[in-house]
């Protein structure tokens, strides 16, 4: 099958999801609360009969219910998700500006946690049921049960409050002004604009949050990574490379790590949706001024508008992370090449 | 009669340990399960007597002994309130416990039910209910759990059933392609020319056939139920704010960083019960399934 057409192919699958999702979030937004008006306009505009007037005609709320859908789908595709109770802005507009800093925090941290995880899943099963072994599996239990946001409060605690030896809260020392905004990353801007000083101080917030993310999603990372190793290391063409005499380090590095790849980049991309949800609990404590940190907010004050919105965005994330995964799919495994 | 079934167990005990030495042997080669199943066991015990064992109320403030750090007055000290953090943990147990077993319990009843019936009615039911099913896992599920918590409005009993609205779909698809095994299988076709109904074959022949391994997942997933709780707890979307929920208890700690007690505890004991089940899990997965045994 070639390239393109395997790609097309999943691209249509995707379509349709696509559009799942925004049914469920419509049905979530529209169905289950009692009163919609309630759940999504700030409490004292409920007293006032122009405001829910205008509410009712822009989401089409006296029309039959698929026609309030296609409304809603009408206003998604111009990236109106309405406006949010407790800032009184447009949803869309407040996710936009503060989605850079998260794709920042989330790329350091998957590139932590992969690096983490897969060398953790390494170590236990080349080395199975020795002390590494349990050691990399104690450690990868640690970040499967310990609430992330425990980890990141004993991280800020230890590494920021006692020890001083990482940044704390925040994007940037407070005293610093950010970078001219390019790409709104603050390493990225900072770089651009040949600012050392900023780009290391931005860089040095990102480390513990990172490291946070990356402690969280290591755990099922590194348990796929030793189970399908574990699996590969037995079959047969293992012992064949090693009986034509190769080192060992081809052995496990060419024949074992490829064929066991599969499994762990499916993972990685389901684990995308950790992120995302640990992103949420993390970036509240370090008070990073990202999406998570404005879904806490939303969700500890009762922002319906802002919630949806940031569910939303995410299930899209997500689906297109995994889009990606099903694309790589085609250069890992040969076998979809040959069918 | 009673001689020759006595000696046709004693053969079979000959051929193979039995289940209890099994898992005898097993428990030996995972101490962390030992563990674990200590552990948990602790738990649901303290859940049980914590009304008996707490020092004072969860409850009741103490104005001015507020935010004293841990000692004689204050086993594991006291929060912005004076409430005693210890005595809250205890009871916090009583919440989250049941909390996590009924998310399982709900949902996974829900995804073997739906799998089950896709499985067994077979076309466009089977398209339609699949189709659903992957459209739920297209969700980063907790973000789904999020958002109709929110909906429904944030309380213990909504985020209890809004988890269990989003925790099925894994069985449905697991039931579904076992049920899809069984059922082609004899003794389901004798049920059938036996004059049984559709409803009474799936339930009493073919269920009891493909439960284990939604079991055996039911197991596994305790740990992330209570943990997912947990977290919509902590970002405000579970018990109101007073009461003694550790995830709500470390969210609110926060706001009180330098006394590392208030946030401490209350988040050890979710990681102690959540590895404690995690542990029991690992153990479960590498006794149940051989390739990774390493035989």
């Amino acid at each position: 099958m070639s390239f393109l057409r395997y790609f097309v192919r999943r691209l249509f699958l995707v379509i349709p999801i696509l559009l799942g999702i925004t049914l469920v979030a419509f049905i979530i937004a529209n169905a289950i609360p009692a009163d919609p008006i309630v759940a999504n306009l700030p409490p004292n505009a409920l007293n006032d009969e122009d405001t829910i007037a205008a509410f009712r005609k822009k989401w089409g709320l006296d029309k039959p219910l698929h026609e309030q859908y296609l409304t809603y789908l009408g206003n998604l595709l111009q990236g109106d998700m309405g406006l949010s109770i407790k800032w009184r802005k447009p949803v869309s507009e407040d996710i936009a500006k503060r989605l850079p800093a998260t794709i920042e925090l989330a790329t350091l941290g998957i590139m932590y946690g992969v690096v983490l995880g897969v060398g953790l899943g390494l170590v236990s099963a080349i080395w199975k049921d020795t002390w590494a072994d349990y050691v990399a599996r104690v450690i990868a239990l640690i970040g499967v049960s310990f609430p992330v946001f425990l980890i990141a409060l004993i991280f800020l605690n230890v590494f920021y409050a006692q020890l001083s030896i990482a940044a704390g809260p925040g994007r940037l020392h407070v005293l610093m002004r950010p970078p001219p905004t390019v790409t709104g990353m603050f390493t990225i801007d900072a770089l651009l604009n040949g600012d050392w000083k900023t780009f290391s101080n931005a860089l040095s917030h990102l480390i513990l949050p990172a490291l946070t993310l990356a402690l969280y999603i290591s755990g099922i990372i590194s348990r796929i990574t030793r189970s399908s190793l574990l699996e590969v290391l037995n079959q047969d063409y293992m012992r064949t490379a090693r009986a034509k005499g190769l080192r060992e380090r081809y052995v496990i590095g060419i024949h074992g790590m490829r064929n066991s790849l599969i499994p762990v980049v499916t993972v990685i991309g389901l684990s995308y949706g950790n992120l995302l949800v640990g992103s949420i609990l993390i970036e509240s404590i370090f008070a990073y001024p990202g999406i998570g940190f404005y879904m806490f907010r939303a969700s500890t004050s009762q922002d319906f508008p802002a919630i949806m919105g940031v569910s939303l965005l995410f299930a899209f994330i997500y689906v297109g992370v995994n889009f990606v995964v099903d694309i790589l799919y085609f250069f890992l495994d040969p076998r979809i090449r040959v069918a | 009669m009673s001689s020759i079934s006595s000696i046709s167990s004693s053969t079979h005990e000959f051929e193979s340990p039995s289940r209890l030495q099994q898992a005898r042997y097993h428990l030996r080669r995972n101490p962390l399960v030992s563990l674990g199943i200590v552990v948990a066991i602790l738990w649901i015990l303290i859940a049980f007597i914590a009304p008996a064992i707490s020092p004072v109320e969860p409850l009741k403030q103490d104005l001015v002994n507020r935010l004293q750090a841990p000692g004689e007055l204050f086993f594991m000290g006291s929060d912005e309130l004076g409430r005693d953090i210890f005595s809250r943990v205890l009871w916090g147990s009583r919440i989250t416990i049941p909390a996590g077993l009924s998310v399982i319990v709900i949902g996974s009843t829900l995804g073997v039910i739906i799998g089950a019936v896709a499985g067994y009615a077979g076309g466009v039911v089977d398209e339609l209910l699949m189709r659903l099913t992957e459209l739920f896992m297209a969700f980063p599920f907790i973000i789904l759990a999020m958002a109709v918590t929110a909906a429904l409005g944030p309380d213990i009993r909504n985020a209890v059933l809004a988890l269990s609205a989003v925790w099925w779909p894994r069985y449905a698809r697991i039931l579904r392609g076992l049920v899809l095994e069984v059922k082609s299988q004899e003794f389901v076709e004798a049920a059938h020319s036996a004059g049984a109904g559709g409803a009474y074959v799936l339930f009493r022949t073919i269920l009891p056939n493909c439960i284990a391994p939604a079991v055996i997942l039911a197991t596994l997933d305790i740990g992330t139920a209570v943990i997912s709780f947990a977290a919509l707890s902590f970002i405000g979307l579970g018990p109101e704010p007073s009461s003694p929920e550790w995830g709500r208890m470390v969210s609110i700690g926060i706001d009180f960083f330098d006394q590392w007690w208030m946030w401490l505890f209350p988040g050890l004991a979710i990681a102690s019960l959540v590895m404690a089940f995690n542990f029991i899990g690992d153990g479960l997965r590498d006794i149940l399934d051989p390739r990774l045994r390493g035989e």
